[in-house]
C-alpha cells in the first residue's frame, strides 16, 4: 500500500483518534499546549469553506436554472428539508421525553450541578440597582423576525470578511438564480470559472486530508484533556442517552444512504463518509466537513449538481443536530424543576426546538447554546442557570451534535439528488 | 550647692503632694455629681445588659461548637462590658427583632447588639449609635416562578416593579423595607428565615428579602440552592446595623459612639462572610 492509502485508510483514522483519546487523558498539559497544531490544521481547512460554499451554490443553482430542472429540484428540497427538521423536533423531544436525562439524579450529581452553578454565576447578572434603570446594559438577544430581517447583507464583503455565513449563502443563492437568467454567451464563462474554482478548492481539501490522522490526534487529545472529571461523572446519563439517540439516528441514516447510493454493502458507505464522520467529531464544525462531504457524495455517485446546491444549503440552514439536542436539552430542564409536560407544552418544545436550532444557522460551538431561551422563554423555565451546565459539558456534546448535522444533511442530500445510475428525472 | 538641692528636693516631693491630693479629691467629685444617671447606674449594677434575639444569627452570635455564645456581636459586648470594667449579662427573650427594640425601650436591657437594622420605625423608640456594619440588601429568587414571569434579559426590569409575593422574616426591619421598596408586592411573614427560605424553594412566595449576608450564607448551607434559588443583590440598598441603647441612657450613647469610633468596628459583609465560611 502506498503512503496515501495508509494515512487515508479508515483503520488510521480510528487509530489517530484513539491515540489522541489517550494522549489528552494522560499528557494534560502537554495535550492542551500543542493542541495549537490542531488548531492550525481546523484554520486551514476552514480557509476553503467559505469558497466552497459560494462557488459550490452559485455553479449548481445557476446550472439547474440553466436546464430547467431547477423547479422540480425546488419543490424536492423544501419537502425533504420540511419532514428532516419535522422528524429531527420529534425525535429530539421523544428522546427526552422517554430517556429522562433529568430524573431520578443522585445526591452528589445535584450537589456537582449546583456548585458548577455557584462558582460560575456572573456577578453582573446578581447586581443591580433598584431605583435607576440607567446603569443597565440590556443585551440584545435577537428576535426571530430581527434574526430572518438579517440575512440580507447590506454588504457582501462585509459578509465575507466577517465569515457571517447565512448571508453569504443568501447573496449565493439569489446570486445563483440571477446567473442563470443571464443569456448563455454572456453566463458560461462565469459558471465554468465557478466550477473550476470549485475543483481547485476542493483538490486542495483532498491533499489537506493527508494530514487528518495528525491533526484528528492534536485536537482530540486538546479536546479530552479540557474536560472536567467532575462535571462528566456528573452529567453521565444526560451524555449517555443523548449519544445513544445520535447512535440511532447515524443508523438509521446510514440505511438510507446505503439504500440511496445501491451499494453492495453498508460498510461501503461508511468507508465512503469516514471523512466527513471523523471530521464533524474531531473540529466540531459542520463548515470544516464541507468540503470532504461533498467530496464523499461524489464518491457515491450522486448527482454532483444537485450535491453542489443542497449540501451547503443544508448544512447552513438544516441544523438537525442542535435541533434535536435543544428539544432534549429543553425536557433535561424541565425534569430538573419537576415541571409536568402538557400537550401543549410539549407542541412548544417541538416547534420552539426547530425555531431555536434554525436560529444557529450559522453559527457553531457555545455561540448557539443561548438560543435555547427560545424554547425555554414560553415554557416558563429558567434558562440562565443551567445554560452554565451545558456551557461545562459542551465539548463532549458538541462532537455529535456537529455528527447529527453533516450526517443529517448528508442523508437529506441522498435523498433529493438523483443517483448517477437512475433515469434522468425519476422520483425519490 | 547642697543646700540648694535639698531645696530642689523638697519643692518636687511638695508638687508631687499637691498633685495626689488634687487628683483624688477631683475624681470623688465627679462620681458624685457629675457622672450622667444612666452612667452611675451601670457602674452602681456593676453590670451591662446587653439583649439578642432567642434564634441565633451566625456570624454575628452563635452557639459554637464547645457551646459557648460566640460571634461579632458577641465581641462588640465583651469589649464595651470590658472598657467600662463592668459584667456582662446576655438577655434573650426576644423573640423577633422588633422585640429586641422593645427590650431596650423598657430599660430591661441597656443596649442591643443583635445584627439590629437601623430604621426609622425603631428610632422613636431607642436610639442608635453610628452603624458599625453596612450590608447590601438582597433578594433570593425562585429560579422557576421568575421564568414564568420574565426572560432573563427583562428579569431586572421585572424586579424593579415587583408583583407577586415577597416573603421576609417576621417583625423585622424588612416588613418595612419591602413595603417600601416593592410597593405593588404582597409582603408575606414569617416566624423564622428557614421557614422564609422553605417558602421561596417550594414557589409559595416568588423571593424572600433579606441582607447580602444571610442569601449568601442560604447558598453555603442549603444543598441545591443554587439550581433553584437565584440571588439578586441591590448596590444601591443598604442595611446599616446599629446599636441600639435606651432613650434614658444619652451618655451611654455617645461614649458607644466613640468606642465603635476608637476600636474602628467598620466591616464589609465580605469580611464576615469570609469569617462564616471558616466558622
Amino acid at each position: 500500500m502506498s503512503f496515501g492509502k495508509v494515512v487515508k485508510h479508515p483503520a488510521t483514522l480510528l487509530l489517530s483518534i484513539g491515540l489522541g483519546v489517550v494522549f489528552g487523558l494522560y499528557c494534560k498539559t502537554f495535550a492542551i499546549a500543542l493542541g495549537a497544531i490542531g488548531d492550525a490544521y481546523l484554520s486551514f481547512f476552514q480557509m476553503t469553506v467559505i469558497p466552497i460554499l459560494i462557488t459550490a451554490i452559485v455553479s449548481s443553482l445557476g446550472k439547474l436554472m440553466k436546464d430547467k430542472s431547477a423547479q422540480k429540484y425546488i419543490v424536492r428540497i423544501l419537502l425533504v428539508f420540511a419532514i428532516v427538521l419535522t422528524l429531527s423536533a420529534v425525535l429530539g423531544t421523544a428522546l427526552g421525553l422517554m430517556g429522562r436525562p433529568g430524573s431520578g439524579l443522585g445526591e452528589g450529581t445535584t450537589n456537582t450541578l449546583n456548585k458548577i452553578i455557584k462558582t460560575s454565576s456572573q456577578d453582573q447578572n446578581q447586581e443591580m440597582a433598584l431605583k435607576s434603570a440607567d446603569s443597565d446594559q440590556s443585551s440584545s438577544k435577537g428576535s426571530l423576525l430581527d434574526f430572518l430581517l438579517h440575512v440580507i447583507p447590506s454588504n457582501i464583503f462585509s459578509s465575507l470578511s466577517s465569515g457571517r455565513i447565512l448571508e453569504i449563502v443568501f447573496f449565493s443563492i439569489i446570486f445563483g438564480i440571477a446567473v442563470g437568467f443571464v443569456r448563455d454567451s454572456a453566463s458560461t464563462f462565469l459558471l465554468d470559472m465557478a466550477a473550476s474554482l470549485l475543483e481547485s478548492f476542493q483538490k486542495l481539501i483532498n491533499w489537506t486530508m493527508y494530514g487528518l490522522p495528525f491533526g484528528l490526534f492534536f485536537l482530540i487529545g486538546k479536546q479530552i484533556a479540557q474536560v472536567g472529571a467532575e462535571i462528566f461523572l456528573a452529567m453521565i446519563k444526560f451524555i449517555a442517552i443523548f449519544y445513544l439517540g445520535g447512535l440511532a439516528v447515524f443508523l438509521i441514516c446510514t440505511a438510507v444512504i446505503w439504500i440511496r447510493s445501491r451499494e453492495r454493502s453498508p460498510l461501503k458507505v461508511l468507508q465512503a463518509l469516514i471523512d466527513p464522520i471523523v471530521i464533524s467529531l474531531a473540529t466540531r464544525n459542520s463548515f470544516a466537513a464541507l468540503p470532504s462531504s461533498i467530496s464523499s457524495l461524489n464518491k457515491l455517485r450522486f448527482n454532483e449538481n444537485t450535491t453542489n446546491l443542497v449540501l451547503p444549503l443544508g448544512i447552513t440552514i438544516l441544523r438537525i443536530g442542535n435541533i434535536v439536542y435543544f428539544a432534549f436539552a429543553a425536557c433535561f430542564v424541565a425534569q430538573i424543576y419537576g415541571a409536568t409536560l402538557s400537550a401543549q407544552s410539549i407542541l412548544l418544545i417541538v416547534v420552539g426546538s426547530l425555531f431555536a436550532g434554525t436560529a444557529t444557522a450559522g453559527s457553531s460551538g457555545l455561540l448557539t447554546l443561548p438560543m435555547l431561551s427560545i424554547i425555554l422563554d414560553p415554557l416558563g423555565l429558567p434558562v440562565e442557570s443551567i445554560l452554565i451546565v451545558f456551557m461545562a459539558i459542551d465539548s463532549l456534546i458538541d462532537p455529535m451534535r456537529t455528527l447529527l448535522i453533516v450526517y443529517g444533511n448528508v442523508t437529506a442530500t441522498s435523498l433529493i439528488s438523483d443517483h448517477e445510475s437512475d433515469d434522468a428525472g425519476s422520483a425519490p | 550647692m547642697r543646700e540648694s538641692e535639698l531645696f530642689l528636693k523638697r519643692i518636687a516631693v511638695l508638687i508631687l503632694y499637691l498633685c495626689i491630693v488634687s487628683l483624688s479629691s477631683f475624681s470623688q467629685e465627679i462620681a458624685d455629681k457629675d457622672i450622667s444617671p444612666d452612667m452611675s447606674a451601670i457602674f452602681k449594677r456593676k453590670q451591662l445588659v446587653v439583649a439578642m434575639t432567642a434564634s441565633d444569627q451566625n456570624p454575628f452570635y452563635f452557639v459554637n461548637r464547645k457551646g459557648e455564645l460566640a460571634g461579632f456581636d458577641v465581641d462588640i459586648a465583651k469589649s464595651i462590658a470590658n472598657e467600662l470594667n463592668v459584667a456582662l449579662v446576655f438577655n434573650r427573650e426576644a423573640k423577633s427583632f422588633n422585640d429586641v427594640v422593645s427590650l431596650v425601650a423598657s430599660g430591661r436591657a441597656d443596649i442591643a447588639i443583635s445584627k439590629l437594622s437601623r430604621t426609622l420605625a425603631r428610632a422613636r423608640y431607642v436610639r442608635f449609635s453610628k452603624p458599625y456594619i453596612v450590608l447590601s440588601q438582597g433578594l433570593l429568587i425562585n429560579r422557576v416562578q421568575l421564568a414564568q414571569h420574565a426572560s432573563d434579559d427583562n428579569a431586572k426590569a421585572f424586579i424593579r416593579d415587583f408583583r407577586g409575593k415577597v416573603g421576609v422574616i417576621q417583625k423585622s426591619s424588612y416588613v418595612n423595607y419591602a413595603r417600601e421598596n416593592f410597593p405593588k408586592a404582597q409582603v408575606v411573614e414569617y416566624p423564622t428565615w428557614d421557614e422564609a427560605i422553605a417558602a421561596v424553594t417550594s414557589g409559595e412566595v416568588l423571593a424572600v428579602y433579606r441582607d447580602e449576608l444571610e442569601i449568601r450564607k442560604t447558598f453555603d448551607t442549603l444543598p441545591n440552592s443554587a439550581i433553584t434559588l437565584k440571588p439578586m443583590y441591590f448596590t444601591d440598598l443598604t442595611d446599616p446595623i446599629a446599636i441600639a441603647v435606651g432613650y434614658r441612657n444619652e451618655q451611654l450613647l455617645s461614649w458607644i459612639d466613640t468606642f465603635l469610633e476608637m476600636k474602628a468596628y467598620h466591616f464589609s459583609s465580605k469580611d464576615l462572610i469570609s469569617q462564616f465560611r471558616d466558622e
